[in-house]
């Protein structure tokens, strides 16, 4: 096992450097000038020249790679060229509200998805599937910045149960997590009717039900245990999207997440921060997917010989 | 609603939304284009079954006009995802060895890298044209389906057919070509109406963080994006192109479900 | 991966995913910030995050929003839009160049030091220090010294004679000490104004609570709030519920009937000093021909856009200065809508429409612009009235650094923008002066003129206001018959603002000074406010 864990993570290490350069390359591509968005008009070409020595851009694209790559080897990230802090910081207070909204909405997701799959699998061909189905559907069709101001008028100005927006508790992050999670429950829950179905017309269920187990237990234990794997794969592949898919969300409903952090450095071509940020959504879908290949293969101890 | 049931829906949908999108100019009440600025957020009526937009335009004739951008961005960005991945996919699954590796690395970072993000970045630096949206969503629209292909082309290799058209001396691309790929289809093709589905609501997020389609062109995620501020007291402006871009998407899924159950017989019942 | 055999069962996996639930949902349950203490705040809505706090960097309009409340400027403009006395309490001059200021007697910075001559002095020689890259350093070219004969008395020696000296300094006093804490003054700013910074949470809100000491007298409640909400639906749905005093002009003209028959709410308007116009890039074969820049001038119909699209937001523009403005001048050309008129002027620019009112077009152009809606709006309707005349106008928005990117670099033919809170009329040379292409200025649409290079020179060396107007009302002249812009509107301020809050003033340059004199009544007994709107 411990062989197994030290493979994974070494090869996580030329996955991260791709992230790293390819990143770079896209910020150094995009056109607009970091100095002229701080600067503005006003200011003269030598005062330009200047914070440009300072800020290290005025050096060859190689050399600038070279030090960027050498930072990150010490686990810097760099200063946020557009107000000086550490990249490192500026993530960290991100971190939690990002964490909030990611795993509330992973959690609303499963909490549909699962009870709404279990149904449709039970009961495979009925109406309850085909309404559970639809539902599922319907959910990963509507646009998040459409369905998020709809459930706002519904929930806080009409019932007025909850914040319009804002972070500000626990209550403000249900109409958040709802919204981003709503596409991914359609996907889980799809999942977890196809694999049911795989699993429950297998032997070993049957002789678990003639050794006079309850159908629930049958269920719960044996079935679902065993459907659960693909779930867990999917689940560590949706998570990265889900971290930079919260973007839109964020924006909704003022949420000062990742998301909105990423978008703000884009905007004013603070080129560490961007890098930062992608490269810390790239580090939470890796570090997601071998959480889930251990899962794999403590759930399945043959996965580990592959 | 199975296997079948959901094909014959999905496609039913589709397939109206298609000839909606080649006959706009039969179809559209109006022209799509025109402004009457008097007419402002006219709700639905007579003239105008959808109501006015924000200029005065018919919105009943810019949805039928719309569902020619959404899906030609839809399907431009899934052909182009599936052709790269097909061939992306069957060199490292046909290829194997260090081929195979260095394509999987490269996938792995792609994989990790946050297509949205990709996505704004290229539109940012290309001119918002319909062509450049499609790039920008193909540009990591591709990895999935390379994975899928060289996984299929990997358990194909083997099959005896292939050995065989190995044997009588035909050439890899042949092999690919005749005997490879058409036998990976089905998978690919279940996979690429999802993928559909994803497009037409990745573009309407590119036009919520306006690097989506550009005015006057009607996309569906474009009306929805420049409609939203209307909301509160315009509804109708979003409700109707966001009705028709759920129910593609839908139909788009479903119809994915019922290929695929139609398809892997495994879970046929 | 469907092809998972069967594991034989030991450990449940249920229970730990109930239990990962159960930890994911107490851990949620103790974060997020804590709620606002209900009361004595005043909240204001904002489009985006301030983007600095220390008032020698800022340049964009929602910093400099905020930081008045945080500092006090030596002179500063009135809701009048007229120069008043602030820190300063006398502004003399002995002579063209020398400007004496006594400062007020008493002013304390947040942390409890005295202002003295030394804090405004190290404030403007820090902006002119090349090592903090201060975008105000160019206002201050022709400042040679500053000195401080006294603790109350600072004298500023000019170089030549600059009557737009007034603006230049209207900068926030910082102390002296912000030095020594370098770039970490932007993250705990102190200044003397009627509110202390609290916190800044980016993306959600920034907190001042209010400076008991301040010199005017401390403000009628405890804490001033501007939260941070991009999604204009959101702005609106906060201030009808009540989680919002008060939003200026981040709102679609649209919404505003809305609003007015809201009982809670009460409509402010006031005609502002933002000026939208369009720019031509005079360097382009095409717009280079002033035939052809008129005939735009006269195709461009701002009647039906004021009226439609703005909702009577905006008043037409003739010069880039508003009507009422001591230098703008009576009788320049207004370009009324004229189609005829602008298809001759095409035909004789030498661009014949090949087939009348067909689908073919004389030539075809691109207009740049950010991604704000409304502005993509606006242009569409330009579009659309330029095709009446044969010119294809394609429309394209872009992300705002590539968008700025293109404008300064000269890569576009035309483009629109808003310049904000026009006041001194030197922002003419900044605009129109050769010397002030970019990157030096923003002459983006490289318009060279020498009698307008001289005129402008002259007037920024006459300080007395009588005949420098004289000179503006030229340039005036000679602009508006040559068009580098076409000059589209000059905006209306507009703030909805909760009935509680009263003493607010909107001020033409959009500043939101006036809540700090302002005072919010308790909340009225309603349990649920928002009841009551349906």
């Amino acid at each position: 096992m411990r062989r197994y864990l030290l493979r994974r993570i070494v090869l996580l290490i030329p996955v991260l450097w791709g992230v790293a350069t390819l990143v770079f390359a896209v910020t150094n591509i995009i056109p607009g000038d970091p100095v002229d968005l701080m600067l503005g008009e006003t200011a003269r070409p030598a005062q330009r020249e200047e914070l440009r020595k300072a800020l290290g851009l005025d050096r060859p694209l190689l050399v600038q790679y070279g030090s960027y790559l050498g930072g990150l080897l010490k686990g810097d990230l760099g200063t946020s060229i557009h107000n000086n802090r550490p990249v490192a910081k500026l993530l960290a207070e991100r971190i939690p509200a990002s964490a909030e909204l990611t795993i509330a909405a992973l959690a609303i997701a499963l909490a549909i998805a699962l009870p709404l799959g279990i149904v449709a699998a039970r009961r495979a061909g009925s109406l309850v599937d085909m309404g559970a189905s639809a539902l599922a559907v319907l959910g990963a069709s509507i646009p998040v910045f459409w369905l998020g101001p709809l459930l706002i008028i519904f929930f806080s100005i009409d019932l007025g149960w909850l914040p319009v927006s804002g972070r500000t508790g626990v209550l403000s992050l249900v109409l958040p997590a709802v919204t981003l999670g709503t596409a991914l429950s359609a996907i889980l829950m799809r999942l977890t009717r196809s694999s049911l179905l795989e699993v429950l017309p297998q032997d070993y269920l049957s002789t678990a039900r003639a050794k006079g187990l309850t159908e629930r237990k049958v269920l719960w234990l044996h079935a679902l245990r065993n459907a659960c794997l693909p779930l867990i794969t999917i689940l560590s592949l949706q998570l990265g999207a889900l971290l930079s898919g919260a973007i839109i969300t964020e924006t909704v409903f003022a949420w000062p997440g990742v998301g909105r952090l990423t978008i703000q450095a884009i905007s004013a071509r603070d080129y560490p921060l961007v890098q930062g940020c992608v490269l810390f959504i790239a580090f939470v879908y890796v570090a997601g997917n071998l959480l889930a290949d251990i899962a794999y293969a403590w759930l399945d101890p043959r996965v580990r010989y592959n | 609603m199975r296997g079948n049931a959901s094909i014959r829906f999905g496609a039913v949908i589709i397939v109206i939304m298609v000839i909606a999108a080649v006959a706009a100019p039969i179809f559209a009440p109006q022209d799509p284009y025109t402004q009457t600025l008097s007419e402002g957020l006219a709700p639905p009526g007579a003239d105008h079954p959808f109501g006015q937009d924000k200029l005065g335009r018919d919105i009943a004739s810019r949805v039928i006009y719309g569902a020619r951008i959404s899906l030609m961005v839809g399907f431009a960005a899934v052909l182009v995802s599936v052709l790269v991945g097909l061939i992306v996919g069957s060199i490292a699954g046909y290829a194997g060895g260090l081929w195979d590796e260095g394509i999987m690395r490269v996938t792995d970072v792609f994989l990790a890298f946050p297509g949205i993000l990709l996505a704004i970045a290229l539109m940012s630096v290309l001119e918002p044209r319909v062509g450049n949206v499609v790039l920008s969503l193909s540009a990591f629209g591709w990895v999935g389906y390379a994975r899928l292909v060289r996984g299929q082309v990997l358990t194909m290799r083997e099959r005896d057919f292939v050995s065989a058209a190995h044997a009588s001396g035909a050439g890899p691309v042949r092999i690919i070509a005749r005997h490879i790929l058409v036998n990976i289809l089905s998978p690919v093709i279940v996979e690429a109406s999802f993928g559909m589905a994803g497009a037409i609501v990745a573009e309407a997020g590119l036009s919520f963080l306006g690097l989506g389609v550009q005015a006057p062109e009607p996309s569906w995620g474009a009306m929805l994006a420049d409609g939203r501020n209307f909301l509160l007291v315009a509804p109708h402006l979003t409700l109707f192109p966001g009705i028709a871009l759920a129910l593609t998407v839908m139909s788009l899924n479903i119809l994915g479900d019922g290929l695929r159950d139609w398809l892997d017989p495994a879970q046929k019942r | 991966m469907n092809e998972i055999p069967s594991i034989p069962q030991k450990r449940s996996f249920v229970r730990p995913l109930a239990a990962a639930l159960a930890a994911a949902w107490l851990f949620l349950a103790g974060c997020g910030s804590d709620p606002l203490p209900p009361g004595r705040n005043v909240i204001v809505g904002i489009e985006s995050n301030p983007t600095q706090f220390d008032p020698r960097l800022s340049q964009d309009a929602v910093s400099s929003q905020v930081q008045r409340f945080l500092f006090n400027r030596l002179i500063s403009r009135d809701e009048n839009d007229r120069i008043k006395l602030e820190l300063a309490e006398s502004w003399e001059r002995p002579s063209p160049t020398v400007h004496r200021f006594r400062l007020r007697r008493g002013v304390r910075f947040h942390d409890g030091t005295v202002l003295t001559s030394a804090d405004v002095k190290y404030t403007f020689d820090s902006i002119r220090d090349p090592a903090l890259a201060s975008p105000r350093a160019a206002g201050l070219r022709e400042l040679d010294r500053i000195e401080t004969p006294a603790p109350d008395e600072v004298v500023f020696y000019l170089k030549e004679p600059s009557a737009a000296f007034a603006e230049s300094i209207m900068v926030g006093i910082v102390p002296r000490n912000a030095k020594k804490t370098g770039a970490a003054f932007g993250e705990r700013p102190i200044g003397t104004g009627p509110f202390r910074f609290r916190r800044f949470e980016p993306d959600e809100r920034v907190e001042l609570d209010a400076f008991p000491e301040h010199f005017g007298g401390a403000p009628s409640y405890d804490r001033l709030v501007f939260r941070v909400l991009p999604e204009e639906t959101v702005r609106i749905l906060e201030l009808e519920s009540g989680g919002l005093h008060m939003i200026q002009n981040a709102f679609s003209p649209d919404i505003l009937p809305r609003l007015r028959k809201n009982p809670r709410l009460q409509i402010h308007r006031r005609a502002g000093t933002n000026f939208t116009y369009l720019g031509f890039n005079l360097a382009d074969p095409i717009l280079s021909r002033l035939k052809v820049r008129r005939a735009i001038a006269h195709t461009i119909d701002r009647g039906p856009i004021i009226r439609y699209i703005l909702k009577g937001l905006a008043t037409p523009a003739d010069s880039l200065l508003p009507r009422d403005h001591w230098a703008h001048t009576g009788g320049l050309p207004r370009y009324r809508h004229d189609p005829a008129l602008a298809r001759k002027l095409l035909d004789e620019a030498g661009f014949p429409d090949p087939d009348g009112p067909g689908p073919q077009v004389r030539f075809s152009l691109v207009f740049k612009t950010s991604q704000n809606e409304l502005r993509r709006r606006v242009a569409t309707v330009i579009s659309d009235q330029l095709r009446q005349v044969g010119i294809h106008l394609r429309v394209r928005a872009y992300e705002w650094g590539t968008f700025f990117g293109d404008i300064r670099s000269g890569n576009f033919q035309l483009y629109s923008l808003t310049w904000v809170g026009i006041s001194d009329p030197d922002i003419y040379r900044y605009i129109f002066h050769s010397r002030f292409f970019p990157p030096a200025g923003a002459n983006r649409g490289r318009y060279r003129n020498e009698k307008i290079d001289s005129l402008l020179d002259a007037a920024r060396r006459v300080p007395e206001t009588a005949p420098r107007a004289v000179l503006y009302h030229e340039v005036q002249r000679i602009l508006g018959a040559e068009l580098p812009y076409v000059n589209l509107w000059h905006v209306v301020n507009v703030a909805a603002i909760d009935r509680r809050l009263t003493g607010y003033r909107v001020y033409p340059n959009e500043d939101l000074i006036s809540l700090a004199g302002a005072s919010l009544a308790p909340a009225m007994k309603s349990s649920s406010p928002e009841k009551s709107r349906r």
